[in-house]
C-alpha cells in the first residue's frame, strides 16, 4: 500500500500551532493593544462625530466593540481565558470519568450502576438546557466562588457520558485473552489497570478528549448566546438594582448580543464566532488525526 | 432482555428524570434582602433554607393535585396548558421534519462517507462531515440572518406568517444532528468490515453497492438505532438556539421567557421565573425523546433486526 499521509493530523497540528502562537505570544505582537484602551466617541474631522462600535477600517482591522476597543486585540487577549475555560472543563471531566469508568469495568456492581444512571439522567435533555437551568440558580448567582462552581458543573454534567464510553471499552477489553492471562499469573488489580487496561484505552481517551474540547467550545458559545457566562459577577449599579458583568475578556462576552448585532454591528459577534468555529475545527481534526495515527497499523 | 422489562426500566428512568427536573426547578430562588446604614443600602444575598424548599415542593404538588393543572404563568388566567397548546405545535412543525430529515439524510451521508472512505471524494465525505460538525448552529444562523437582511431583503425566509416559514428553520435545526448521525453510521459500517458474511457476498459476485445497502447497513443499524434518543436530544438542542436567535415562537422561545435571564435585575425581578412553564416544557422535551425512542423501536421491529 502506498505511504499513507495523515493529512488530518498535519492540518490539525498546524491549526493548533497557529492558535497556540496567538494565545501565548499574541499580547506581545505589535498590532495588539495590550491595555485594551477604547474611546466611545471620536471626532475624525471638524463637525463630524463617530460613535462606537466602529466598522472595520484602517484603524480597526476587524472593527471595534461597543466601548471602541479594537476587536482584534480583544480576541487575541481573550484567547487565553477562553482556552483556559475549555481545557479546565474537559480536564476536570476526564479526571473524574477515567477512574470511574475503569472502576466499573466489570459492567456490574456499584460503579457501573452509577455510571449508567448518571449517563441516562443527563442525556435526556439538551446539555444547554441542563447547564442553563443549574447555572442560573440563585445559590450560584450570589455565590462568590461561582466561577469555579460553574466550571465544575459544566464538567460534571457530561461525566456520565464520557465514563460510560470508557467503561464499555474496558468491559470489552476485560473479555480478552491477555487480561485473563494477566489474572492467571497473579497480577494485582491496580497493576492490572495501570499496565493492561490503561495503555489500551489511552488512545481512544486522547481522541475523545479533543472531540470533547470541540463540544465544550461550542457549548460555551451557546450559553453565551442565552446570556450565561462562566465568569460573571453580580454588581449593584443602582439602588437595589444589580447587573451581571462578565469579569473576563473571553470570546463569549462578545457573542452575547448577537441577536441585536446582526442588524447593527455584525462584526462584533461574527469574528468571535468564527474563532469558536476555528477552535472546534482544530480540536476535531486533531482528534480525527490522532485516531488515524493510533490506528495506523490496522489500515 | 424482554420487552416488558425494558419498558419498565424506561418508565422508572423517566419518572426519575421528571423528579430531578422538578427538584431543580423548584429550588428556592428568592434572594434575601438586607438594608444597612443610614442610606438604606440594599444588599442582596442568598440563604438556602430547607424549609422553603420543602414548602415549595409541597405547595407545587398540592396545587397540581387541586387544580389539575401544571401551574400558572406570568399572565393572568393563562395556565401552563394554554401556553403549551399555543407554542408546542409551532415547535412540532420544526422538530418532526428536522428529526426525520436528519435521520434519513444522516444515514445516507454516513453510507456515502463509508463508500468514499479511501477515494479522493473523501473531501466531500468525511471532510464535509467534520467541517459541518465543527460549525455551531448559532454561527450558521447568524450568517444566514445577515445574508437575508442585507443581501436578499425580499426573501421572507424567517417569517412565521408564510406557510413555508418552517422550512428554513427546520433545515437549520437538522444540520448538526444529521452530521452526528452520519458519523455514527459510518463508524458502525466500518466496524462490520472483515466479517465473513461480507466476504461470502463478495465471493458470490454481488455488487459492492448491494452488499452495503442490503447487508452491511442492515447489520449496522443494530448499532445506529440505540442513538435515536441522542439524535433527538441534539435536535432539541439546536432547536433551542435556532428558535431563540431567529425569534421563532415555539417552545424553546417560551422557555427562555420562562427562565427570565436578564443581565440586569431589580430587587424582586427574579420573580419572573415561571416554574410551571419550565416543568411543562421539560415534559414536552421528554415526550419528544420518548417518541424518538419509540420510533427507533418501531424501525427495529419492522425491519426485523435482532
Amino acid at each position: 500500500m502506498a505511504k499513507l499521509r495523515n493529512n488530518y493530523l498535519i492540518f490539525g497540528i498546524i491549526l493548533a500551532g497557529i492558535l497556540a502562537f496567538f494565545t501565548i505570544l499574541g499580547p506581545f505582537l505589535p498590532f495588539v493593544d495590550k491595555e485594551l484602551k477604547g474611546e466611545r466617541i471620536t471626532f475624525p474631522e471638524p463637525g463630524k462625530i463617530e460613535m462606537a462600535p466602529f466598522p472595520p477600517s484602517d484603524r480597526f482591522p476587524i472593527g471595534s466593540d461597543r466601548d471602541g476597543r479594537d476587536l482584534l486585540s480583544l480576541l487575541v487577549i481573550g484567547a487565553k481565558d477562553t482556552f483556559f475555560h475549555i481545557f479546565m472543563i474537559v480536564i476536570i471531566r476526564y479526571l473524574i470519568a477515567i477512574p470511574l469508568g475503569l472502576l466499573g469495568l466489570k459492567n456490574k456492581g456499584f460503579f457501573s450502576w452509577i455510571i449508567k444512571w448518571w449517563n441516562q439522567l443527563f442525556s435526556s435533555f439538551p446539555v444547554v438546557f441542563t447547564t442553563a437551568l443549574i447555572l442560573c440558580l440563585p445559590i450560584l448567582l450570589f455565590n462568590e466562588q461561582r466561577y469555579y462552581w460553574s466550571i465544575l458543573i459544566i464538567a460534571l454534567v457530561e461525566v456520565g457520558r464520557v465514563s460510560f464510553i470508557i467503561q464499555q471499552q474496558a468491559y470489552v477489553l476485560s473479555q480478552k485473552a491477555f487480561i485473563e492471562a494477566g489474572i492467571t499469573i497473579g497480577v494485582k488489580p491496580i497493576r492490572m489497570i495501570i499496565s493492561h487496561y490503561f495503555p489500551n484505552i489511552f488512545p481512544s481517551i486522547v481522541v475523545n478528549f479533543f472531540i470533547d474540547a470541540g463540544r465544550v467550545a461550542i457549548l460555551i458559545g451557546q450559553l453565551a448566546i442565552i446570556n450565561i457566562f462562566i465568569s460573571q459577577e453580580l454588581i449593584q449599579v443602582n439602588y437595589g438594582q444589580s447587573q451581571i458583568f462578565n469579569t473576563s475578556v473571553d470570546w463569549a462576552i462578545l457573542i452575547r448580543e448577537a441577536r441585536k448585532d446582526v442588524i447593527t454591528a455584525i462584526w462584533i459577534p461574527f469574528f468571535p464566532m468564527l474563532l469558536i468555529v476555528l477552535s472546534a475545527l482544530t480540536f476535531n481534526t486533531l482528534g480525527e488525526g490522532l485516531r488515524k495515527h493510533f490506528n495506523r497499523h490496522m489500515q | 432482555m424482554s420487552v416488558a422489562r425494558t419498558f419498565f426500566k424506561n418508565v422508572v428512568l423517566y419518572v426519575l428524570i421528571i423528579l430531578a427536573l422538578i427538584l431543580v426547578v423548584l429550588f428556592p430562588r428568592n434572594p434575601s434582602m438586607a438594608v444597612s446604614g443610614k442610606a438604606m443600602t440594599v444588599e442582596m444575598g442568598y440563604n438556602f433554607s430547607w424549609k422553603e424548599y420543602k414548602n415549595n415542593i409541597f405547595q407545587y404538588f398540592r396545587s397540581v393535585w387541586m387544580e389539575k393543572s401544571l401551574g400558572d404563568t406570568r399572565y393572568e388566567r393563562v395556565t401552563v396548558e394554554d401556553e403549551i397548546k399555543r407554542f408546542f405545535p409551532n415547535s412540532l412543525k420544526l422538530i418532526i421534519p428536522a428529526f426525520f430529515l436528519s435521520l434519513c439524510l444522516g444515514i445516507w451521508k454516513g453510507v456515502f462517507d463509508y463508500k468514499n472512505k479511501l477515494k479522493r471524494r473523501n473531501i466531500f465525505g468525511n471532510g464535509l462531515t467534520w467541517l459541518l460538525q465543527s460549525i455551531p448552529d448559532f454561527f450558521i444562523v447568524v450568517c444566514l440572518q445577515w445574508l437575508v437582511i442585507f443581501i436578499f431583503p425580499s426573501l421572507r425566509l424567517f417569517s412565521q406568517l408564510n406557510w413555508y416559514g418552517f422550512i428554513v428553520p427546520a433545515l437549520l435545526v437538522s444540520v448538526y444532528p444529521m452530521m452526528y448521525l452520519a458519523r455514527i453510521t459510518s463508524a458502525a459500517l466500518s466496524d462490520e468490515e472483515g466479517q465473513y458474511y461480507i466476504q461470502v457476498a463478495k465471493a458470490k459476485g454481488i455488487p459492492m453497492k448491494d452488499i452495503i445497502n442490503r447487508h452491511i447497513l442492515r447489520n449496522g443499524l443494530k448499532k445506529i438505532l440505540p442513538h435515536m434518543t441522542s439524535l433527538m436530544v441534539h435536535t432539541l438542542s439546536s432547536l433551542l438556539i435556532v428558535e431563540y436567535l431567529i425569534g421563532y415562537e415555539g417552545m424553546a422561545y417560551r422557555l427562555f421567557t420562562a427562565l427570565d435571564f436578564n443581565l440586569s435585575f431589580n430587587m424582586g425581578s427574579l420573580n419572573g421565573f415561571e416554574p410551571g412553564v419550565i416543568i411543562g416544557l421539560g415534559l414536552c422535551f421528554l415526550l419528544m425523546v420518548i417518541m424518538a425512542q419509540v420510533t427507533g423501536f418501531i424501525i427495529k421491529r419492522s425491519l426485523r433486526i435482532p
